[in-house]
């Protein structure tokens, strides 16, 4: 069972693939025997609908919109106080409440950040009433106190979630730009790897175990210059979503988390933009009315020019040519008070150029694109639809060009996939969601070492899932949230079930206690580097590969303890089983069957995570902190230093880190000055204390000595403790009459502390010497902003 | 439904954390050095029975020379066994400088396709080393060596290599490697019955006119910005561990091996010497290189290297070679 690659190759393309018809066939066949599992699903969810559908009573359903720009608001709280019921806006910003009695109520809608909006209806018997609200944001007057209930925050404080608002991550200081991922790193559970990687870590898990969506398409590398800082531009962030663990059947495919980042729609009424300019990137927005609905276009580039011409005036090894840029859109259409159309797009390639020495080269060129197209239907007042059709392309082509041999990779992604979501409301106690997402991944690799194709394949995979779960609210002290989810993945022929369950109960209207299991799959995994992450590289199960899985079980309380603040905690414990990745031991995986490319492992993680927040006044902000352990086993790794394979030890990943505290302040200090800062502490990350030395200086094939360490447990030691501390400051004014404008003035690692990245140990030296890599010096900046 | 309190609430949420600080403390202690026999020997095929380095390792810190580290009053021991793994014979060896060891008798050359046991125990230390290797398929380049390579020319030097072949008896010792299947070998030993599996080479160039002004244009900026490189370091330039996979089999079942031109460090005169490296130096040297840092590990993750050695660590392994000597000029003009 040989095949015949590259020594480039880490590709799924090693398999066997001997009747390639009758492969075909069988995962045709699999993906057919689910059909009738999915059909059934949404059979039963229609016979639901159409038993339902006639039954006679009152509602009130409608979008919920920032009064100013028309844009949706997801998670809005919208209710009648009086008789104790409610909903949550959902993605869509769309609302319903059913079961209704006639008669006259007072409905309340809130959202962080706006005033609450009272208005009195009046519903008669049967009657359903599309009120479309629209909230208006709050003003920024002094010792505001953005009138909040414990209702408003009520999806958001489900367990396992978390949000940031665009407005964070803009205001907290961040190095080049304002980053999501950077400011998601701040939250309790999700870790860093370092100052240069902005690979979310959460609760135990590698950057692989979170699925990252953009408006619902799968994103497969969500970087900028090769990991420092992620691919969203805050400019066109509408929506932040974290479900950091324990997430419900809606979504799946990976065995940690889900981070779904929704854009804007755009201004429904009137033109807009904005223009920011930043030493080492700026960006500029524009977004507005068109027809029926709205627009958003941003871009972004980084401007590093300026810095490179001055670097070459002291030093050879500067880059010809080193870039990235972004482009996000969106266009959104109003097709009836009923249907809404939109198309959205992303667009982001990062490049360099990069001639050393005499006679080479290297070129790396590396992003994403996505594009998706959503359709969303209000079939009935209680059944609401949305259908989206995804496509996702991530590329990478390092090319290098040394004394005349030129090797060169070609590898792509193409993910497209079709969605299809319901929402449906048979009664004032159920709320009831099904869905499908089917698509086709090709994977595609080219490898040419010196002027030869020594590797070329092209996969494909087709992958079904298919979910249905009940939100459950028996009293109004008690919800339940049951569901399943089934996935298929053609690679090995794989078909799974995921049951997920959480409850939530409230003993006192200030506290909510919550748990929640899941069980989780992963078909796919990744081959990264924590410093870089130009090369990246994703592989699927196969024959021999099975899947990832593992079981989440998580506890948690959310508390209101005074008005304006939260203080939340969360305890998880969950597994990991069967991880596969590809083993560090292959270094030239020619020739090697798929299977044996990888090592299979498994790993736990637990955690307890503190979150408390105030919410209003001039000092907002929030502390977080997570106590964590994770580990990992595979066979073979981490054994005694004696050959005894059979005794591999679990071992903590370099991420791992038993403290964490984040701590996120805005003071608002007048009407035109505010100040941000963020401080960070957490355990100094593992690291393998070399024992002992040796030296093998007689090898035939190389004259200089082989030095080698012998080490004891694998990650036994700690670097010293991170911590830094970030300032921002921001003025507030007027771009000569045209529209408000903001410098931003910020200060990173403000009090130069020297963190350590990792050791390097210098065999030329005797004895061996330790040299500290560090991390992040004082890094100034400055930022302005135009918005028009 | 009666309230409970808040404050007993929180109180008993940082009672919760204080106990699973507390419980974070330890949780995976860290070891204390120990010191290690060390071996060292690589057999050849062709060539006489290599010499046993015996040492041991030091604390990490501490200065470290092999005549510090060398042991002496080892026996050290060579024994070759049959496919059937019967002794066929011993050789005996003897201390030749402090922690080298030669074979007694210097003429035993070393078989191709054969089983090595190393064995070492000492008069002053409880330690028993052992160590096997099975010898590669002696190796050979069969195509016509051109007198001259016209350096980054379009026609590229091609090496033809054949594999060698092992009885079925040995194949059927060897750990985790594979015959090809549905090949007969051509120019194999008389003994053939299997060509030899997949094959791992390294491929070193051995510059013989190394002057300065022979330096390729790369190295030679390389070594004019470089500090850290010494002169010396560049007459060898070796291709690290490739495949057999990565340039595949003709249908005559030898090796065709393109020479990439980034393996020419000098212009003039130059050995090419492949090694066909046995499975011990495939694991150490893949380790090796994973050690200091040439994997996807993270920076600070650094694993031991896989020894194949009972009771110390150290490499016991073996290669087939053969050489080619080619003259590399620049292209006329």
């Amino acid at each position: 069972m040989k095949r015949v690659v590259s020594s480039a190759n880490l590709s799924p393309a090693t398999r066997i693939n001997a009747h390639p018809n009758f492969r075909m066939n069988a995962r045709m066949n699999a993906n057919l025997n689910l059909i009738p599992f999915a059909v059934a699903i949404l059979l039963v969810f229609t016979l639901l609908v159409s038993t339902q559908t006639s039954r006679a009573q009152s509602a009130v359903n409608g979008y919920v919109t920032d009064a100013t720009t028309g844009e949706t608001l997801i998670g809005a709280s919208v209710g009648f106080p009086e008789i104790n019921r409610g909903a949550s806006s959902n993605t869509f910003g769309y609302y319903s409440i059913t079961d209704l009695r006639a008669g006259t109520y007072t409905l309340q809608a809130s959202f962080i950040g706006y005033q609450t909006l009272r208005r009195e209806i009046t519903l008669g018997m049967n009657e359903t009433l599309r009120l479309d609200l629209a909230l208006t944001p709050s003003g920024v007057e002094l010792e505001e106190v953005v009138v909040t209930s414990e209702e408003e925050k009520e999806e958001q404080r489900d367990i396992g979630r978390a949000q940031i608002t665009t407005k964070l991550i803009k205001e907290v200081p961040a190095v080049i730009e304002p980053d999501l991922f950077r400011s998601v790193q701040l939250l309790p559970g999700v870790a860093s790897a370092s100052d240069f990687s902005s690979g979310l870590y959460i609760r135990g898990g590698s950057p692989d175990q979170t699925l990252i969506l953009l408006d619902e398409t799968t994103v497969y590398n969500p970087s900028h210059f090769f990991g420092f800082f992620s691919t969203f531009n805050p400019d066109a962030v509408k929506d932040v979503r974290l479900y950091k663990g324990g997430y419900p059947a809606e979504y799946g495919g990976r065995i940690g988390s889900v981070l779904s980042v929704y854009n804007k729609d755009g201004n429904r009424n009137r033109r807009q933009g904005t223009v920011s300019l930043g030493l080492l990137a700026s960006r500029a927005s524009v977004e507005g009315p068109v027809g029926e609905g709205s627009y958003m276009l941003a871009v972004r580039r980084s401007t590093l020019e300026p810095l490179l011409a001055a670097l070459r005036q002291s030093t050879s090894n500067v880059p010809d040519l080193f870039y990235f840029y972004d482009i996000n859109g969106k266009i959104t259409q109003d097709l009836s008070d009923r249907d809404r159309l939109s198309v959205a797009f992303y667009a982001g390639n990062d490049n360099v150029k990069f001639p050393f020495l005499s006679d080479a080269e290297i070129r790396l060129d590396y992003g994403n694109q996505t594009v998706s197209s959503q359709y969303r239907r209000i079939f009935s007042e209680t059944l609401f639809g949305f259908f989206t059709l995804t496509g996702s392309r991530y590329f990478n082509k390092p090319r290098f060009d040394i004394a005349g041999t030129p090797f060169q990779r070609d590898n792509d992604i193409f993910d497209f996939s079709l969605k299809a979501d319901f929402e449906y409301l048979p009664s004032a106690k159920h709320t009831l969601s099904t869905g499908l997402w089917a698509g086709n991944m090709t994977l595609k690799f080219l490898d040419q070492f010196d002027g030869r194709v020594t590797f070329t394949d092209r996969i494909q995979s087709q992958y079904l899932s298919v979910y249905a779960q009940d939100r459950w609210t028996p009293t109004d002290r008690w919800i339940v949230n049951g569901g399943v989810r089934l996935n298929h993945f053609s690679e090995g022929n794989y078909t799974r079930i995921a049951p997920r369950f959480s409850v939530e109960h409230r003993p006192a209207e200030t506290i909510r206690l919550q748990a929640a299991y899941g069980r989780f799959h992963q078909f796919l995994t990744l081959i990264t580097n924590e410093a870089f992450s130009g090369f990246d590289l994703w592989l699927t199960t196969d024959e021999g590969v099975s899947p990832a899985y593992g079981d989440q079980f998580v506890l948690g309380t959310k508390t209101i303890p005074f008005r304006g603040y939260a203080l939340d905690a969360e305890v998880y414990y969950r597994t990991m089983r069967n991880l596969f990745e590809l083993n560090p031991f292959i270094v030239d995986p020619s020739g090697l069957d798929y299977a044996e490319i990888f090592r299979f492992g498994k790993g736990y993680a637990y955690g307890f995570e503190l979150f408390a927040e105030k919410q209003s006044g001039r000092l907002t902000g929030f502390v977080g902190y997570t106590f964590g352990v994770t580990r990992r086993q595979f066979p073979g790794f981490n054994t005694p230093v004696l050959d005894r394979p059979g005794e591999a030890r679990f071992y903590p990943p370099k991420y791992d880190r038993a403290h964490d505290i984040s701590v996120v302040l805005t003071y608002r200090l007048s009407g035109q000055w505010s100040a941000s800062a963020v401080w960070n502490y957490n355990t100094g990350q593992a690291y393998t204390q070399p024992l002992g030395r040796t030296q093998f200086p007689n090898a035939p094939w190389d004259p200089e000595d082989l030095d080698s360490f012998t080490v004891g447990r694998l990650n036994n030691s700690r670097l010293p403790d991170y911590h830094r501390l970030d300032l921002a400051f921001a003025r507030r004014g007027n771009f000569f009459g045209i529209g408000e404008a903001e410098w931003q003035i910020q200060l990173i690692n403000a009090y130069s502390r020297r963190n350590i990245w990792f050791y390097n140990y210098d065999f030329d030296e005797n004895p061996v010497e330790r040299t500290d890599v560090t991390l992040l010096p004082v890094l100034p900046s400055v930022s302005y902003t135009v918005q028009f | 439904m009666p309230r409970p309190s808040l404050q007993t609430f929180i109180a008993s949420l940082f009672l919760l954390l204080i106990l699973l600080f507390t419980a974070g403390c330890s949780l995976y202690p860290q070891d204390n050095y120990t010191e290690l026999v060390v071996v060292e020997s690589y057999l050849i095929t062709g060539e006489p029975l290599a010499e046993v380095r015996i040492s041991r390792t030091l604390p990490v810190f501490e200065e470290y020379s092999f005549e510090k580290a060398a042991l002496n009053d080892a026996n050290v021991v060579i024994t070759e066994i049959s496919p059937t793994g019967d002794l066929l014979q011993t050789h005996l060896y003897e201390a030749k400088e402090p922690g080298i060891y030669t074979p007694a008798d210097p003429s035993v050359r070393v078989k191709p396709s054969t089983r090595y046991n190393l064995s070492v125990t000492f008069d002053n230390r409880d330690e028993e080393i052992r160590a096997t290797t099975t010898t590669p398929a002696q190796i050979q380049i069969v195509n016509e060596i051109p007198e001259i390579i016209q350096y980054q020319s379009e026609e590229q030097f091609t090496l033809l290599v054949d594999p060698g072949s092992y009885s079925e008896d040995v194949l059927s010792g060897m750990d985790g490697q594979e015959t090809q299947h549905g090949e007969e070998a051509q120019h194999g030993q008389s003994t053939t019955t299997s060509t030899a599996p997949n094959v791992t080479f390294i491929i070193n160039t051995i510059a013989q006119d190394t002057l300065l002004e022979n330096l390729t244009p790369f190295y030679r900026n390389l070594y004019d910005e470089v500090e850290d490189i010494e002169f010396s370091e560049l007459q060898v330039n070796s291709s690290g561990l490739l495949n057999e996979a990565n340039f595949g089999r003709n249908t005559d079942g030898l090796i065709e091996l393109q020479y990439p031109w980034l393996a020419v460090v000098f212009l003039g005169q130059n050995e090419v010497v492949i090694h066909s490296v046995d499975e011990n130096t495939n694991l150490f040297l893949r380790s090796q290189s994973v050690q200091l840092g040439g994997s996807t590990l993270p920076p600070g993750e650094i694993p031991n290297i896989t020894y194949r050695v009972d009771g110390g660590i150290g490499i016991f392994g073996s290669s087939a070679t053969d050489t080619a000597r080619i003259q590399v000029q620049f292209f006329p003009g």
